[in-house]
């Protein structure tokens, strides 16, 4: 019987032009995102590289210079775009692409596409997954809300019930056919997607990446399309039935996420870059060059030294003093930056926070920073981003001030190195969090995506059976 | 007398049903949680702007005291009164009424500091702090509670106006009672429309008395909140008097929300941007490293060119001038040079993302809105846009009128140094495209308003 009902589910689908224009609205936009978005990766990919790639040459070019004045134009380090960024953005547009490795600053990331917008819209500009996530929704929403309000006004409802259907294997049909409804969606969705990104040639994406993201996305539309059958087994009439379809998309999709982003910025607001400017000066750089921050911190590197060297002073090691002050205001500010970008880090992670707790009200929202997690283009990827940069800042800047510590002498500033020493630092490598890593840190979100499934399949259910008894009453 | 009766009836109905008191107090709230937000915003930009950069910029009064001196052939340091130092703060200030529309001002430049030291691409180079999760899901201003909130309220209060009274067939006792379908239309419609209109008009001068702003800015904004929703009325009754079933009028209400409110905006922004593409920021980046780098190996090759394009200009040259303000100031005139085809193009793909923008305000009202109200305010990211060009152009001249005395190592005259001008920041005027947008929704109103007034006196 369950197989019955869900045959006949799925050929009225067929027969429904509502779900044969909204399938053919979907595929389109979803063509051109993909489209789209597989080419900005491309043309991003392909930037990025160019300007590593001259960001060295010009480096390596520079000519004779003194380690320090080379420190100070110093070198970026440049965000890769991640492979499924054609795929969801996330908040990849909104956050900085480089970062420079300059002496004595650690300095934020910088260069945010989002700043390029010549024109503004009330929402994002579509992507594949926005697209999924906000009209694929719609369009399950006004496919689904007639589901049973519209058995029940057809009668339909009590004849099933009259011919002795159970609850549960009506509910099973309808279910089955919508997972089998939104199946089909989602692999129609993702071979266009994936497609002309495979096509482009860049760096594909991980196919453990695309199959958790299809479970996922299979999760959280499943999740709302059951939700979508309680109300409509809810609702007495089809106009209630709508109604509260509609209201449901409109919050999960638009409204909470927007609120949530503004509850997040009203209780946890993003400090000014001049407060970020004016702590570094008066904590990292004045007590140091001004203060009385100094000699303590020569005065223990220079212990260091003579511990690493074996010598007895450190005049006996005949190495430049200027650059052993260098190094010691390098480290002397490294532990404030740590303490200061913990700060910033904790502001953005707080708002983050705040997203996740309101994922408990929608699983869209939940799927929204799931799949930008598995993309590569959340926050946790920028923040892993941040943090390699600037170790590998502070490890060039080392290398430099030891080269001048050791080779300068008396010449001090006048001393130059040259192509050898620009050649031994290493270009920046950037490492990525693990798929592993990403489930671990969108563990809750996940969990809300399967509770909503688990609830809103047994609300479904609840409600099937109840419409079915109200229908034989 | 019988639109009297039915408004008076629907007035009193409003606020006794749970759910429609619901949505409108929710309106409310919303909006002025969206307008305390948005003073808070600009409270904190003006104070940071009053406080900020004081310690970066030149004390003019002991500059020009110290190049009197020098001058004068009195003794003074090398380092004093060199044009490189001379510092201009170039200020973005928030519009009157900003606080109204500040969704996408997080992102843009709010001050800038120009002197020899900076080329065009480290003009605006700041520190993006912003978190950037809330910044991709964007803040909640009053300009997008009107444009995105205030319609699909309007909507969802008057799409079965009519529907459910012929749904059900009481239309037709009412009409035989005498009743006029198009009465009802008109007072239910206006029934829903008063409280809303009356709140975003109160928030409207709720901020214009407390920011003091121009009265005519006050009445603008007031015509444009009116006519947006009447806009929305229009569609609203268009709705109730073509579509006889609830249910299908509740789809087409959806439908038409999201097609013009999220679907055509986006879907312009988005042919926008893949039509015509900007130059990324990363290669403008790089092309200032490059041109950097390669001042930097040939400087005195470099600084002969430039003493030979600036023949007899400068005073005599200085030996104890340090190196590196010649060296600094011959990088950023090359990057400036070497940059500029990129900066360019990008200005040139900016202003062709606008044009298909504005093509696309005549199919969505709530585009040409949201432009109308961000100019209005005195906000928005053309005024960003006037801002970065005034400064870039600021910091030409300034480069251009310090450069011949830097590279030889020398100070400006009194009189050269005193003509180099203050920043003053100029806001652009609104375009006569964002005005004809909202007159062509005016126009559109007034057609479906006709139309569905003409449609239930015939047809219903």
């Amino acid at each position: 019987m369950t197989g019955v009902i869900l045959r006949k589910e799925l050929v009225e689908f067929s027969r429904d032009r509502r779900f044969l224009g909204l399938a053919v609205v979907l595929m389109l936009l979803t063509i051109a995102a993909a489209i789209d978005g597989a080419n900005r990766a491309a043309s991003d990919t392909s930037a990025r590289q160019a300007a590593e790639n001259t960001d060295r040459e010009v480096w390596v070019e520079q000519g004779d210079n003194n380690p320090h004045g080379a420190a100070h134009f110093a070198r970026y380090a440049f965000r890769q775009t991640p492979a499924l960024a054609a795929f969801d953005p996330g908040i990849f547009d909104h956050a900085g692409a480089a970062f420079w490795m300059e002496a004595h600053t650690q300095n934020p990331t910088t260069l945010r596409r989002a700043e390029d917008a010549a024109t503004q819209a009330p929402f994002p500009s579509m992507s594949p997954a926005w697209i999924i996530q906000t009209i694929g929704t719609l369009a399950i929403a006004v496919l689904l809300f007639p589901a049973l309000t519209g058995e029940r006004e057809q009668g339909t409802l009590r004849a099933l019930s009259a011919a002795g259907v159970a609850g549960r294997t009506f509910a099973a049909g309808k279910s089955g056919a919508v997972l089998v409804l939104i199946g089909g969606i989602l692999f129609l969705l993702f071979g266009i997607v994936f497609i002309p990104l495979f096509m482009t040639g860049g760096h594909a994406p991980s196919s453990g990446r695309i199959l958790s993201l299809a479970a996922l996305y299979a999760i959280a539309l499943y999740a709302f399309a059951l939700t979508i059958m309680w109300l409509s087994a809810r609702a007495r009439t089809m106009t209630e039935a709508f109604r509260s379809a509609a209201f449901f998309w409109l919050f999960a999709a638009l409204a909470w996420p927007a609120l949530a982003a503004q509850i997040a910025v009203t209780l946890y607001p993003d400090i000014h870059e001049q407060e970020l400017k004016n702590e570094i000066q008066t904590q990292a750089q004045t007590p140091f060059w001004a203060g009385d921050a100094q000699e303590p911190a020569v005065a223990a590197l220079q212990a260091e030294l003579l511990e690493e060297f074996d010598a007895e002073s450190f005049e006996s090691l005949g190495f430049n003093n200027d650059a052993v002050v260098l190094q010691a205001h390098e480290e002397f500010a490294n532990a404030i930056y740590d303490r200061i970008y913990t700060n910033l880090n904790t502001i953005h992670a707080s708002q983050d926070s705040i997203l996740r707790y309101a994922s408990v009200l929608s699983p869209i929202l939940a799927i929204k920073r799931i799949s930008s997690g598995v993309a590569g283009t959340d926050l946790l990827a920028q923040q892993r981003f941040a943090v390699d940069a600037e170790q590998h800042r502070r490890r060039i800047i080392a290398q430099l001030n030891r080269d001048m510590m050791i080779n300068a002498g008396e010449e001090g500033y006048a001393y130059m190195a040259g192509r050898e020493l620009w050649e031994s630092i290493l270009d920046f490598q950037a490492s990525e969090p693990s798929l592993l890593e990403v489930f671990q840190f969108y563990l809750f979100e996940t969990c809300v995506l399967l509770v909503w499934a688990l609830l809103a399949g047994a609300a479904a259910l609840h409600g099937v059976r109840q419409a079915l008894a109200g229908a034989a009453r | 007398m019988m639109f009297r009766f039915h408004f008076r009836h629907e007035w009193h109905s409003l606020w006794r049903t749970p759910v429609r008191i619901t949505l409108v107090a929710a309106y409310a709230i919303v909006s002025a949680w969206a307008i305390v937000d948005g003073f808070q915003w600009m409270d904190r930009v003006q104070e940071i702007q009053s406080n900020s950069p004081a310690d970066l910029l030149t004390d003019r009064e002991e500059w020009f005291a110290e190049l009197g001196k020098a001058e004068n052939g009195g003794d003074v340091s090398p380092y004093s009164a060199r044009p490189m130092n001379l510092t201009f703060l170039a200020l973005h200030p928030p519009g009157e009424l900003s606080m109204l529309a500040y969704r996408s001002e997080a992102m843009q430049p709010r001050l800038a500091l120009i002197s020899g030291w900076r080329s065009e691409a480290s003009l605006f180079r700041r520190y993006e702090v912003e978190g950037p999760s809330s910044l991709q899901l964007g803040r909640i201003d009053f300009v997008f509670v009107v444009t995105v909130v205030l319609p699909l309220v309007l909507l969802m209060l008057t799409f079965d106006v009519l529907s459910t009274e012929r749904f059900t067939g009481r239309i037709r006792l009412f009409l035989v009672q005498g009743g006029s379908a198009l009465g009802l239309l008109l007072a239910r419609m206006t029934a829903v429309l008063i409280p809303l209109v009356c709140i975003s008009v109160i928030g409207v001068i709720a901020a214009f008395l407390l920011a003091n702003a121009s009265v005519i800015h006050l009445v603008l904004w007031a015509v444009v909140v009116l006519t947006y929703a009447v806009f929305w009325a229009g569609v609203g009754a268009m709705i109730a008097v073509f579509i006889r079933q609830p249910v299908h009028g509740a789809l087409a209400v959806l439908a038409s929300w999201s097609i013009v409110v999220v679907f055509i905006p986006s879907a312009s922004q988005f042919l926008a941007q893949a039509m015509h593409p900007v130059p990324s920021r990363v290669s403008y980046l790089s092309e200032s490293r490059a041109a950097e780098g390669e001042t930097r190996r040939s400087l005195t090759e470099r600084a002969e060119i430039y003493m030979a394009e600036h023949p007899g200009q400068g005073n005599a040259g200085d030996e104890e001038v340090p190196g590196f303000y010649r060296a600094s100031y011959l990088s950023n005139i090359d990057i400036n040079a070497k940059t500029s085809p990129i900066a360019a193009e990008f200005e040139k793909q900016q202003e062709a993302q606008r044009d298909v923008v504005n093509v696309a305000r005549f199919l969505s009202p709530t585009l040409a809105v949201q432009d109308v109200m961000q100019r209005l305010s005195g906000a928005g990211l053309d005024r960003a846009a006037a801002f970065r060009r005034q400064s870039r152009s600021h910091l030409k001249e300034v480069l251009a009128s310090i450069g011949p005395a830097t590279v030889r190592g020398a100070r400006l005259s009194m009189s050269e140094a005193k003509a180099i001008p203050e920043f003053r920041f100029q806001p652009s005027q609104t375009p006569f495209i964002a005005w004809i947008g909202v007159v062509w929704m005016a126009l559109m109103a007034m057609l479906a308003w006709v139309i569905a007034l003409r449609q239930a006196r015939i047809a219903v």
